[in-house]
């Protein structure tokens, strides 16, 4: 497993090449002037040039393909003109943000869509089938944007049960002392109550709105594995064996029900990704999703490319792992 | 697949619209077409007229669903936005269409070099999440309708290509097209009068569920100010102008045209969905 882990590791690099060509070309070939990019609309002639000359967009574009590559090679990723940081300093102080919230979006995701996907399709046709293969279609055709702003509306403006929709913890309250950077692992760890309990109420509108889409598709997806693995041998001899519901369901039904929908999951993560983006401007949530959002109004342009390459190399990394974990729960699934 | 294409469309109609779901699907996006064309005739207010004194009505008899901040009537906008939304849905799969399956097609009937090339610069455009590439895009080209457009676009082209692709190299081993090939006939005419043909019921699938899609990122965009430029009414920029009257209470603002964006990406799934199942032909 080791060798093949490393192998596909080195199967990603011309895919990875693939990814530094596609945004090299967002970056310089399509139209949109990247010196004025940098030095903004109104700047003066004579500035454009001179930032055209120093950052090299006046040479051959495979000169410049050549520095590009070279910069990130180094870990360079720019710097961003809007916050006067370099890029990747940006990125370390959100990221741990965004990582919370998507992990708390995908548990959310999966802890409401298993259980329901599960019994939609062992009572099939039955009211809560309807009822989930309705929320499912609803989870996947409303926009998040909208989601968020519903749900501000309703928890904070009007029933005022979650605090105001802005950050990771409230003003007044310390964050708890950093270990990993996510805020409710955090104040578990020095036992912080209160800002764990801050920290949850922050987000629960976030995590909940962004899991929707994931939640809708895995549940749509259990449901059909779920419906198909029914009808295999082993559940007939297992209740042929006499076996409890329960323990026929879960462990024969579910275990195997659960690896063809693993690969739909992993796919999920990109698209949480995009949604971050969008969810953490909503809430003004201090992630990388947010400072994308930022660079795009201030037309900064290195972090948005940084965050296009980043992200499509995390996605192909969780994809990996995703393989991975599959031969843990299929034993029968090989290598090579 | 080729039962149903022998028996041909009534009968996927039919099939169509015994589906309930598929039906309720059909008449959002029929609904949402019809509004779109009608416009001007079923609108009282023009969408862009600023009229400071009107601002931020509630709904009500004179204005269904309410004004926004600068007192323009949102029904006729969110009418108006249809439009937008029809017009740069299909303009967009258009071009995904018109680029994507050509692609697909040459590198699954031609194979080799061509088809590896042509297939792998396929996968590295899916290796990134599609709302950070169309916004990536997007942002390059700079703001605007034509620069959404184009995004999501681009963004859609790989997924016809690898359908058309998957659909040509199971197609162009049936013994037709052997025989098509043994008298003579030219590849284009293959490509075109044979595996065009027969790939086309998935192919209609995904432009259907593309649409939904376009919907969705086109909104997104215009949402985090990627899209159409003010004053154009659009449902995503909508939005994020009633955001800022969301916590003060003028909740029709945002309501309502999340209502037109949830009900056509949701048509456009129902309806694609419908159309898988009465394309298949093992039902």
């Amino acid at each position: 497993m080791l060798r093949y882990t490393l192998r596909r590791l080195l199967v990603m690099i011309p895919s990875l090449l693939g990814i530094v060509v596609v945004t090299f070309i967002l970056t310089r070939v399509l139209p949109g002037d990247p010196a004025l990019m940098i030095t903004g609309e109104q700047a003066l002639p004579e500035f454009v040039e001179q930032v055209r000359k120093e950052y090299g967009f006046d040479q051959p574009l495979i000169v410049q393909f050549g520095s590009y590559m070279k910069q990130l090679v180094q870990g360079d990723f720019g710097y961003a003109w809007h916050t006067g940081h370099a890029v990747l300093d940006d990125l370390a102080t959100r990221f741990p943000a965004t990582v919370e919230l998507t992990l708390a979006s995908m548990a959310i995701a999966l802890l409401v869509a298993l259980p329901i996907g599960v019994l939609a399709a062992s009572r099939k046709d039955s009211m809560l089938d309807h009822t989930a293969r309705v929320l499912s279609l609803i989870g996947s055709s409303v926009p998040i944007f909208w989601l968020g702003l519903l749900m501000i509306s309703l928890f904070y403006a009007s029933l005022g049960w979650l605090p105001a929709p802005i950050g990771r913890i409230s003003g007044g309250i310390h964050p708890p002392t950093h270990t990993t950077g996510l805020y409710v692992v955090d104040s578990l760890l020095s036992w912080d109550m209160t800002a764990l309990k801050n920290s949850i109420a922050h987000l629960i509108m976030p995590a909940l709105c962004l899991s929707m889409g994931t939640m809708a598709v895995v549940m749509r997806m259990i449901r059909t594995s779920m419906l198909d693995v029914t009808e295999q041998d082993y559940m007939r001899t297992a209740r042929a064996k006499g076996l409890s519901e329960r323990k026929i369901v879960f462990k024969h039904g579910l275990v195997n029900a659960f690896i063809p929908a693993l690969t739909m999951i992993g796919l999920q993560f990109g698209s949480l990704l995009g949604g971050a983006v969008i969810t953490e401007t909503i809430f003004a949530w201090p992630g990388v999703g947010n400072y994308v959002t930022e660079s795009i109004l201030a037309a900064d342009y290195a972090p948005i490319q940084a965050m296009t390459l980043i992200s499509a190399v995390l996605y192909g990394l969780i994809n990996l792992a995703v393989e991975l974990i599959y031969g843990v729960l299929d034993p029968r699934v090989r290598y090579e | 697949m080729n039962n149903t294409t022998k028996r041909g469309f009534p009968l996927v109609w039919q099939r169509l619209l015994r589906n309930r779901m598929a039906l309720i699907g059909l008449l959002l996006v029929m609904i949402w077409i019809v509004l779109a064309i009608a416009a001007p005739f079923i609108t009282k207010y023009p969408p862009n007229e600023i009229r400071l004194e009107h601002k931020l009505l509630p709904p009500s008899a004179d204005h269904w669903f309410g004004t926004d901040n600068f007192g323009r009537d949102l029904f006729s906008r969110i009418v108006y936005g249809g439009q937008v939304t029809v017009w740069t849905g299909f303009v967009s799969i258009g071009i995904a269409f018109m680029i994507g399956v050509p692609l697909g097609a040459i590198a699954g009937y031609f194979g080799g070099v061509v088809s590896n090339v042509i297939m792998r610069i396929m996968d590295t455009l899916l290796a990134f999440p599609s709302l950070i590439l169309a916004m990536a895009i997007a942002a390059s080209i700079g703001p605007g309708l034509i620069g959404a457009l184009i995004a999501v676009g681009i963004v859609a082209i790989p997924e016809f290509a690898r359908l058309m692709y998957g659909q040509t190299i199971v197609i162009k081993e049936k013994e037709y097209i052997e025989a098509s090939r043994a008298i003579g006939v030219k590849h284009l005419s293959i490509l075109r009068g044979h595996i065009f043909i027969n790939a086309f019921p998935p192919l209609l699938v995904q432009v259907t569920l593309g649409l939904g899609s376009a919907v969705l990122i086109t909104s997104s965009l215009s949402f985090i100010g990627l899209g159409v430029k003010p004053p154009t009414a659009e449902w995503g920029s909508m939005i994020s102008y009633g955001r800022d009257y969301i916590i003060s209470g003028e909740w029709w603002m945002t309501l309502f045209p999340g209502l037109a964006i949830a009900t056509t990406i949701l048509g456009f799934n129902l309806l694609g969905d419908g159309l898988r199942d009465a394309l298949d032909s093992r039902r």
